[in-house]
């Protein structure tokens, strides 16, 4: 297992965001999450990737265990060292980019791997190299964020991220932004990674994306988890009124 | 006496001009900072201290902090007022820009979009790293046209040091205005605090064109 959230809490003051969640994710596993705004998506892999504290519950990645609950319910991180060994194993793409927008494409791509992981310039300049070709994105690499299209600022996002080899990449929302014309081309490299067997957690409003590359679907409302599984049940046979109401409307 | 020696007597003094403007930016700038990290930290007293602190000197004339910090020692310890007048102008000059300096840095900085940290934590940079790498070179790049109006500003402040007899340009010219009762002098530093501003323009409007290569 690669991910294990167990009865994750968050709140913001007294809007309780995430109520008791718990999910995992296996290896070479890809989990959508859908659900109406607000629900809590965001904060979820927030939480997952340490931009927020929870309040209470156990995060473990590889079987390790990150955060953990003490007797009185309250959350307990990991040390310092230990954590940044926890950020090696994920890697989370944003709904906005976030690139480095005074760094070249291929230094955003390069510069953690040996900032960070201190590994040879020169490998990484290969891999950087694949990873653009891969992204279609060949023979851009001397070009600044600011000259990209946004589909190509985020294959850029995502070919950061995968540089670092993480064991399991966070999406949240990563065509949101751009302009309905250009999430087909960064949906086909998220297809494309699915192939490859690369673990991700997906959240997104593509609904047919999601049926079509999911292992698992979760519907979220609320802060809870209301229904997930195999995406043909969710999506064309869904148990709770909630998940269909939620179906229904986004149909329209 | 003749426009070319009053030029002559004064171009003598440019040099020491030179030295507070350059000694004042070589200080100010790193120690500007420095007054911005502490201004910003998280530790409400440190933070408090420094924000009075830089509303003192942005509020009170910095001729005054030049009188002060000059004749301060001699009224308090009775020290004598050292002969080299320079070490006092320069260190009123450089912290009174690095208030000025820090509250560019600030805003700067504060300007930075959030994602850009999450952005850099997600990816495993350390605190040190995402602000030396990530956030100060655009914060660089933000505050440049700022950063070039105080040093236009400081050109001209320069001129202040008269009120303590430091002998620079301006000092010299005054003193030669008095002795000849001829206003030939100010026209003449007028034209030398110009020129110098030009040249600081040019130089300036290279390096922001140089920090142009991203938007
Ligand atoms: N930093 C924050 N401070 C306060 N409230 C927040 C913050 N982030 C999210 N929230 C609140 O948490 C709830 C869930 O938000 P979010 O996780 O962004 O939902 P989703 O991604 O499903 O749209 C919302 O009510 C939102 O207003
Ligand atoms: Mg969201």
């Amino acid at each position: 297992m690669i991910l294990e959230m167990s009865n994750i809490k968050k709140s913001f003051g007294d809007n309780e965001v995430l109520k008791d969640i718990s999910m995992h994710v296996d290896k070479g596993e890809v989990v959508s999450i859908i659900g109406p705004s607000g629900s809590g998506k965001s904060t979820l892999l927030r939480c997952a990737t340490f931009l927020e504290t929870i309040d209470s519950g156990n995060i473990s990645y590889m079987g390790k265990s990150a955060v953990t609950t003490d007797d009185s319910g309250k959350a307990v991180y990991s040390h310092h060292k230990d954590l940044a060994e926890f950020k090696s194993y994920f890697g989370l793409v944003f709904q906005q980019f976030h690139l480095f927008p005074h760094f070249s494409v291929l230094k955003n791509i390069m510069d953690a791997p040996i900032k960070v992981q201190k590994r040879p310039k020169d490998e990484v300049y290969k891999e950087a190299l694949e990873l653009l070709d891969k992204m279609g994105l060949t023979g851009r690499g001397d070009a600044y964020p600011c000259q990209l299209s946004g589909g190509q600022q985020q294959r850029v996002a995502i070919a950061r991220a995968l540089a670092l080899k993480p064991e399991i990449l966070f999406f949240d929302e990563p065509t949101s932004a751009l302009d309905p014309e250009l999430t087909g081309e960064v949906l086909k490299v998220i297809k494309q990674l699915a192939e490859e067997k690369m673990t991700m957690v997906v959240v997104t409003h593509e609904m047919p994306f999601a049926r079509a590359v999911s292992n698992r679907v979760i519907f979220m409302d609320g802060g809870v988890i209301v229904e997930q599984g195999d995406p043909e049940e969710v999506f064309g046979n869904p148990t709770q009124e909630r998940t269909k109401l939620f179906l229904k409307n986004y149909q329209k | 006496m003749s426009l070319w020696t009053m030029i002559g007597l004064m171009a003598g003094g440019f040099g020491k001009t030179c030295a507070i403007f350059f000694l004042t930016l070589l200080f100010s700038l790193p120690l500007g900072m420095v007054v911005a990290l502490l201004r910003m930290s998280k530790v409400k007293v440190v933070s408090g201290i420094v924000r009075v602190i830089i509303s003192i000197l942005r509020g009170t004339p910095l001729l005054l902090q030049i009188l002060a910090v000059t004749y301060g020692p001699h009224y308090l310890f009775g020290a004598d007022v050292s002969k080299n007048k320079l070490i006092p102008v320069v260190i009123a000059f450089a912290i009174n820009y690095a208030a000025y300096f820090a509250e560019i840095y600030r805003g700067g900085i504060e300007s930075m979009a959030i994602g850009q940290y999450e952005a850099a934590d997600v990816l495993g940079y350390s605190k040190f790293q995402t602000f030396m790498h990530i956030i100060l070179p655009q914060v660089i790049k933000r505050i440049m046209p700022s950063i070039t109006n105080e040093i236009v500003t400081l050109v001209k402040d320069t001129s202040l040091a008269f009120a303590v007899s430091y002998q620079e340009m301006f000092t010299i010219g005054k003193q030669i205005a008095n002795s000849q009762t001829s206003f030939v002098p100010f026209l003449v530093a007028g034209v030398f605090y110009y020129v110098f501003n030009a040249i600081v323009d040019f130089v300036m409007a290279r390096v922001e064109k140089k920090l142009n290569y991203y938007n």
